[in-house]
């Protein structure tokens, strides 16, 4: 079943689109990675299909219901959402902050939790391993248990679909396999459909059965994972020398930056180096081992 | 303790010292009364002294008691609003619009007053929500509305006000006390229509604030966080910004402008009863009216017979009670 459909998106603002000739779908059960540099439109992206630009044009059905007839309250029982930043001025505690996602549910403000609200928020507190964190305040969490209280409260929406934009920034790599490990099991045994806006190429690859990439907000190539990732086609989208190969243990594709002398002689590197490159490079870690 | 359990607590504590609260304010006075005569004008409903416990001190515990809720629960809601626990119910320039009306009336030497409204109130009334209007409209207008450009309007807003206040009182010395009594916040002339007006103005207001509860915990999450949760943030949005303008402007054209209990009732309130507005909004309302209550007996009888200026209680012992709080609450 297709979950969300874009034709011909354009977002931002009125008189700077940021992304432009959006088309992509996305089906139950499907685990789509939106790849790109910094400022590529990853976020606009993520953000417009939610209906949250200031400027929004095209054809966006999600499950079969136009996106611009959709008011906020049906939008939230379609898909739920897990933004890159998220720091509450107000000392929330974790079952709080994770309890507000039943807010569109509840038609009475006075009525409290009903026991299905109960059910759900218990289910995606133990699912994403937050269950024992639930009487903390945010603020005392570190970056990867604050990450997964934010997907708890996406799953605690029981919605088909999830957004999440940059799920794996600050996180460190045991955090990063975590967060996808999760998303990786939610898309297979219970059918969600994802989208992830991620710069971490081999994340994405290990774990997403589609992907997209976009270059200043129009994208440049999309489709299966295994069929789509190509040398040339990352040299072009991120401007940087890579080399691409199978790891033989993991049998995943693995991209490493290969290291090219002027570029570090160069004066001007700076500028000419796309801002991603450090995380790239942390990224890819791994391969240096070999 | 759990919160819920704490708050609960919190409140049938705040109820019983209320209570008492109210008792102490209507035995203190220059007239010595016997507590039995209070006990004899609440069960038997006639005592010698009713004129002066109903009309005189009652009354004014009660305008007391309600200014106090009004500006807490104002505090509270814009606190929440704004995402910021420093905003209180004066900064959108609800008070500097009042005092700028309310010397302007002295200035024109206006007379005409409704009901629970002195001349200067009502023109204090008059100008503090044009003020706040034009803050808003103006900010509004600009492309991107972002609540930080409302906050800022109304600091610039406030401090033209505020400077166009000095300038009149600066050219009628003689209306300068009588101003600066009216603005320093005073209930000696606490009336029954104002109690009635005050009451008009924070019944509805809070029964909508406890109704959008649910709502403004979304909102102080972040604007586009409470959009994906399903809250219509717009109109939730410009519902609360005019309940906390409605209950500033009243507020401060009964009783003056008295500072503090909107900025330091509703941030020692969340360290007791939690950031949920659900709780929060009933809590502030109670404790500010309770701490108001007890600030003015205090301005009263303690210098007695002259009275001092009630912001100055409130800020003498509110200060040193929030500071102890903030730093017990930061060791735990």
């Amino acid at each position: 079943m297709i979950l969300l459909q874009a034709e011909n998106l354009q977002a931002g603002y009125e008189d700077r689109p940021v992304i432009h000739e959006i088309t992509l779908s996305l089906e139950a059960g499907e685990f789509l990675a939106v790849c790109g540099p910094n400022g590529s439109g990853k976020s606009t992206l993520i953000k417009a299909l939610q209906k949250l630009t200031p400027f929004l044009q095209g054809r966006v059905l999600v499950k079969d219901r136009d996106l611009f007839r959709l008011n906020h309250r049906q939008l939230a029982s379609l898909m739920a959402s897990v933004p890159q930043v998220f720091q509450p001025v107000f000392d929330y505690s974790v079952e709080e902050i994770v309890a507000m996602a039943r807010y569109y549910r509840q038609s009475n403000p006075f009525a409290g939790i009903s026991a299905e609200d109960r059910e759900a928020i218990e289910e995606a507190l133990k699912l994403t391993g937050t269950w024992p964190l639930r009487h903390k305040k945010l603020n005392q969490l570190s970056g990867g248990e604050r990450q997964r209280v934010l997907i708890a409260r996406a799953l605690a929406q029981e919605t088909p679909l999830l957004l999440l934009d940059e799920p794996s920034s600050h996180l460190d790599l045991n955090f990063q396999l975590q967060i996808y490990s999760l998303l990786k099991y939610l898309q297979k045994e219970k059918n969600k459909a994802i989208l992830v806006a991620e710069h971490n190429l081999n994340l994405a690859a290990a774990y997403c059965t589609k992907m997209i990439f976009l270059k200043e907000g129009k994208i440049v190539a999309g489709g299966q994972t295994e069929k789509l990732l190509e040398k040339n086609l990352i040299q072009e989208v991120f401007q940087v020398e890579v080399d691409l190969r199978i790891n033989r243990s993991t049998g995943l594709p693995e991209i490493s930056l290969v290291h090219s002398a002027s570029r570090e002689n160069a004066p001007s590197g700076l500028q000419e180096k796309p801002s991603g490159s450090s995380e790239e490079k942390i990224s890819t870690g791994k391969s240096f081992k070999e | 303790m759990n919160v819920r359990c704490r708050h609960l607590f919190f409140i049938a504590v705040l109820i019983c010292l209320t209570l008492a609260g109210f008792f102490l304010s209507l035995k203190t006075g220059p007239v010595k009364t016997p507590s039995g005569e209070i006990f004899s004008l609440i069960f038997h409903g006639r005592s010698d002294f009713s004129d002066i416990i109903l009309n005189l001190r009652l009354t004014r515990a009660l305008l007391a008691y309600l200014t106090g809720a009004s500006l807490a629960l104002s505090g509270a809601i814009l606190q929440g609003y704004f995402r910021n626990p420093m905003a209180d119910p004066f900064v959108l320039g609800a008070s500097s619009g009042a005092s700028l009306g309310a010397v302007l009336s002295l200035e024109l030497g206006l007379s005409a007053s409704l009901p629970g409204l002195s001349a200067q109130g009502l023109m204090a009334l008059a100008s503090s929500l044009l003020l706040v209007s034009l803050v808003y409209m103006i900010s509004r207008r600009r492309r991107f509305e972002t609540q930080e450009s409302l906050l800022l309007t109304g600091i610039a807003a406030g401090a033209l006000a505020s400077a166009l206040t000095s300038f009149l009182l600066f050219r009628r010395a003689d209306a300068y006390e009588q101003a600066v009594f009216w603005l320093l916040g005073s209930f000696a002339l606490a009336d029954w229509s104002q109690v009635k007006l005050l009451l008009l103005a924070l019944l509805p207001a809070a029964a909508v604030a406890l109704f959008l509860a649910r709502e403004m915990n979304l909102l102080s999450l972040g604007d586009e966080t409470a959009r994906s949760l399903g809250c219509p943030v717009n109109s939730v949005r410009k519902i609360f910004l005019f309940l906390a303008t409605m209950l500033a402007a009243f507020s401060v054209s009964v009783a003056g402008i008295i500072g503090f209990v909107g900025l330091i009732v509703p941030h020692a309130v969340r360290l007791i009863s939690g950031a949920d507005h659900r709780r929060l909004f009933l809590s502030s309302a109670l404790a500010g009216g309770f701490f108001l209550l007890i600030s003015d007996l205090i301005a009263r009888t303690a210098l007695s017979p002259s009275e001092l200026p009630v912001g100055v209680v409130t800020a003498a012992f509110g200060a040193p009670f929030f500071i102890y709080l903030l730093n017990r609450s930061r060791r735990s």
